[in-house]
């Protein structure tokens, strides 16, 4: 009888553990690409970004707040970031992380040293981008998952959105 | 400071969405040299790179009101891309003929068709347009305008009227007043006694380097 209860005990707990790390591992899995690039920056210009507090929570909160047209927020801030010296060389940083799924769509930089640049992975109706701004000794990257379906039905019928709750099967990250 | 930079980029990603701006780097159809847009960029001042493949454009165009941007977007939903380089400079002098000449390499072909060419004096104020016909049928356009402290290239692949140009500009990255722009040059070819287009042989595409 005991060794019975030890063995479901063990069931219990394996099962307990796949469902808490299986899910943590697949949502690692989605932001892979954030992770990568941030990793990047970190090591290639010897720096460390901060997090901001409650992400997941202001994520939760714009995905309820647009009918499920904007998920996966996610924000890397590098204070006192002295680089990048040359674009390319970010840019190329960037592209290396992503992978060839990713496109860059719009590069521009100005005088004063002010650089963005705009990534996307189109997905059907949605689009994966990842934005990488530096102004101001400050580099940030911010990517967001946007479902044009849905953001288009918010945009042009915000109260329609929130009353229905339509959100559809897909799940905030 | 720091939240409303990343406010400014959260915004600047929203907005360029939401406008239609949002394209590929290095698509086969992208017609700019990767040595010479990153020699340009260089030497700019300030410069803009909007690459837009098909994707990206049927993204965008769902951001399209279907009232109030439904010829916009009746022409965005046949485009293969629209690909744009702004580049703006300190002082004149900063791109050469030469340059100038790489980009127009990519279309002496015989599929295209030179429009409008002006040429100033002083190389400040010279203008290309270039149109890609397929079967009597426009399926691409090329614009070249060149000013002594400014360069922009805007690239426009799948069948578009020139007409089309006046909904499309300040959109997609395409400069604000492109299409105005464009039919001046043209008005002031027309008024030099120029060829017109259906005029224009290969044998004038000669002198293009």
């Amino acid at each position: 009888m005991r060794t019975m209860t030890r063995f479901l005990m063990g069931e219990l707990l394996l099962t307990l553990a796949a469902a808490i790390v299986l899910p943590m591992t697949v949502r690692a899995a989605g932001h892979h690409d954030f992770d990568a690039v941030v990793s990047a920056v970190e090591h290639r210009y010897d720096v460390r970004s901060e997090k901001l507090p409650m992400m997941g929570l202001i994520s939760f909160c714009g995905w309820v707040a647009t009918g499920g047209g904007v998920k996966g927020l996610k924000i890397a801030e590098f204070d006192h970031f002295t680089g990048p010296t040359d674009p390319a060389d970010l840019d190329k940083l960037v592209n290396e992380s992503l992978g060839g799924e990713w496109q860059r769509f719009v590069a521009s930089r100005e005088r004063n040293g002010e650089l963005n640049l705009i990534y996307a992975q189109p997905d059907g109706h949605a689009m994966r981008m990842l934005i990488v701004d530096y102004e101001h000794d400050e580099l940030d990257v911010v990517r967001v998952e946007v479902n044009a379906d849905r953001l288009q039905h918010w945009i042009h019928d915000p109260e329609g959105s929130a009353k229905n709750h339509d959100y559809g099967t897909e799940k905030p990250d | 400071m720091k939240r409303v930079s990343i406010r400014n980029a959260v915004w600047t990603a929203v907005v360029m969405v939401a406008a239609g701006l949002p394209a590929a780097a290095q698509t086969p159809q992208n017609p700019f040299p990767v040595t010479l847009q990153k020699q340009l960029a260089d030497r700019a001042k300030n410069y803009t790179e909007v690459s837009l493949d098909r994707k990206m454009l049927a993204f965008a165009s769902h951001f399209m009101n279907d009232k109030d941007d439904a010829e916009g977007k009746r022409i965005v939903d046949k485009l293969n891309g629209v690909y744009v380089r702004s580049y703006e400079f300190d002082a004149p002098g900063q791109y050469t003929a030469a340059d100038l000449d790489s980009i127009r390499r990519q279309f002496d072909t015989p599929e295209w068709t030179q429009l409008v060419k002006t040429r100033s004096r002083d190389a400040s104020d010279d203008a290309d347009i270039y149109m890609k016909l397929v079967n009597n049928e426009v399926q691409g356009m090329f614009i070249l305008d060149a000013e002594s402290k400014e360069l922009d290239f805007v690239y426009i692949s799948g069948p578009i009227n020139p007409d089309d140009l006046q909904d499309l500009s300040g959109n997609f990255g395409i400069p604000a007043g492109t299409y105005e722009k464009m039919k001046d040059k043209e008005k002031a070819q027309k008024k030099a006694g120029e060829k017109t287009p259906k005029a224009v042989t290969k044998a004038d595409k000669g002198d293009q380097p």
